[in-house]
C-alpha cells in the first residue's frame, strides 16, 4: 500500500494526477507529516533534475545551435541558390566543416614551412665553372710524363726527360732522317 | 570514417611532397675542362756571348744540359698563353710555323692529356700525345739549316 501512496505522491508533483486524486492526495498530505517530508522530498529531487539540465543546455556550444537552426531553415524553406549551384555547396560544406578546414590548413602551412626551411639549397645552379681543372702537384710529388705516340714524318724522334728540383722536362728532339749523328 | 576526419590528413599529404620537392632546374651538362698552357717559342744559337732571355728563367738551368747545351745563346721569339677546351683543337701561330694543340682530358687531376703537332715552314714536324704533369715542360725542338735550333716548350697548368 506505501508504494502505491508513493506512486501517487510522484504523481502529484508531476501534476500528473485528476482534480479528484489530487485532492485526495493533498488531503493526506495535511495529516500525514511523513507522507509530506516526501512529497517535499519529491520537489527537491525535481528541482535538482530541472537545475542540472539547465546547465547542460547552457554548455552546449553556440555553433551547434546555428548548425542546428542552418538546418531548420533549411528544411522550413530551401532556397534554390543553397540546393543547385556547385559554388554554394562548396561554401556551405566549408562553412559546415570550417574547423577541420581551418586545421588542415595551418598544419600543411606548418609543414610546408618547416619542409622549406630544411631543404637543401643544392639546385644544380650554384657551381662554379671551373676554369682550371689540373692541380699542380708540388714538384717532387709529380710523376714523369709518357709519351704516348710520337710521329715525325721527315725525321727521327727522341725523347728524353729531364728531371730537376723544378720537376720534369720532356725534350722531344726531332733529327732529319739524312743526319748520321747524334744529337 | 567521415572525409572531414581525414582532411586534415589529406592536406598534410598533399603539403608535404610539395614543399619538399625541389626546384626542377634544367640539368646542365658539366662544366668543359679547360686548362691554361703557355707556348714559348725560343731560337737557339751559338754566340760569343751567353745569353738567356729573361722570359726564360725557369729554362735557364736546362739550356745547360744536352742537348741545348750545343747551344748558348736562346732568345725567346713569341710567347703566347692559351686556354685549351678539352677536345677542342686550338691553332697558336709561332714565327717560324704554327702548333696545334688539343686537350683530351685531365688524368689523376694533375696531369693532363694533351696531342700537339708543330709546323715549321709549312712543313709537319713532329706529332706527339703526351701525358704530363701540370707545371712541367715539354720541348720540342729542330735545328735549323744554319745550326741554330728551334725550341717550342709548353707547359700548363
Amino acid at each position: 500500500m506505501a508504494a502505491r501512496d508513493d506512486i501517487e505522491l510522484m504523481q502529484h508533483a508531476d501534476g500528473e494526477l485528476d482534480d479528484r486524486a489530487a485532492a485526495d492526495v493533498d488531503a493526506r498530505l495535511e495529516r500525514d507529516p511523513d507522507a509530506r517530508k516526501k512529497a517535499d522530498s519529491l520537489g527537491q529531487i525535481s528541482e535538482l533534475v530541472r537545475s542540472h539540465l539547465e546547465l547542460a543546455a547552457d554548455d552546449v556550444p553556440q555553433r551547434s545551435f546555428d548548425t542546428i537552426w542552418r538546418k531548420v531553415d533549411r528544411e522550413i524553406s530551401p532556397t534554390p541558390e543553397e540546393d543547385t549551384g556547385p559554388w554554394a555547396r562548396i561554401t556551405g560544406w566549408l562553412d559546415r566543416h570550417r574547423g577541420h578546414v581551418i586545421t588542415g590548413a595551418v598544419s600543411a602551412g606548418a609543414v610546408a614551412a618547416l619542409a622549406l626551411l630544411l631543404r637543401t639549397p643544392d639546385d644544380g645552379t650554384s657551381a662554379p665553372v671551373r676554369s682550371t681543372a689540373i692541380d699542380v702537384q708540388p714538384a717532387a710529388l709529380r710523376v714523369a710524363p709518357e709519351i704516348e705516340s710520337i710521329d715525325t714524318p721527315d725525321g727521327e724522334g727522341t725523347v728524353l726527360n729531364l728531371e730537376d728540383e723544378d720537376g720534369h722536362t720532356t725534350v722531344i728532339w726531332v733529327s732529319p732522317a739524312d743526319t748520321v749523328e747524334g744529337i | 570514417m567521415s572525409i572531414r576526419r581525414w582532411l586534415p590528413v589529406l592536406m598534410l599529404a598533399c603539403a608535404i611532397p610539395a614543399a619538399s620537392a625541389q626546384p626542377t632546374a634544367p640539368k646542365q651538362p658539366p662544366p668543359p675542362v679547360v686548362v691554361s698552357c703557355e707556348f714559348l717559342e725560343i731560337t737557339a744559337s751559338a754566340g760569343t756571348t751567353p745569353s738567356v732571355d729573361p722570359a726564360l728563367d725557369k729554362l735557364k738551368k736546362k739550356f745547360k744540359k744536352p742537348p741545348f747545351s750545343s747551344w748558348n745563346v736562346f732568345k725567346l721569339d713569341h710567347s703566347e698563353q692559351k686556354s685549351l677546351t678539352q677536345k677542342k683543337l686550338e691553332t697558336i701561330t709561332l714565327k717560324q710555323g704554327t702548333v696545334e694543340a688539343k686537350l683530351f682530358g685531365i688524368v689523376n687531376k694533375s696531369q693532363l692529356r694533351l696531342s700537339i703537332s708543330l709546323t715549321v715552314s709549312d712543313k709537319n714536324i713532329v706529332n706527339t700525345t703526351a701525358t704530363f704533369e701540370g707545371g712541367d715542360y715539354l720541348v720540342y725542338g729542330h735545328s735549323l739549316p744554319n745550326n741554330d735550333g728551334h725550341l717550342l716548350a709548353l707547359t700548363c697548368k
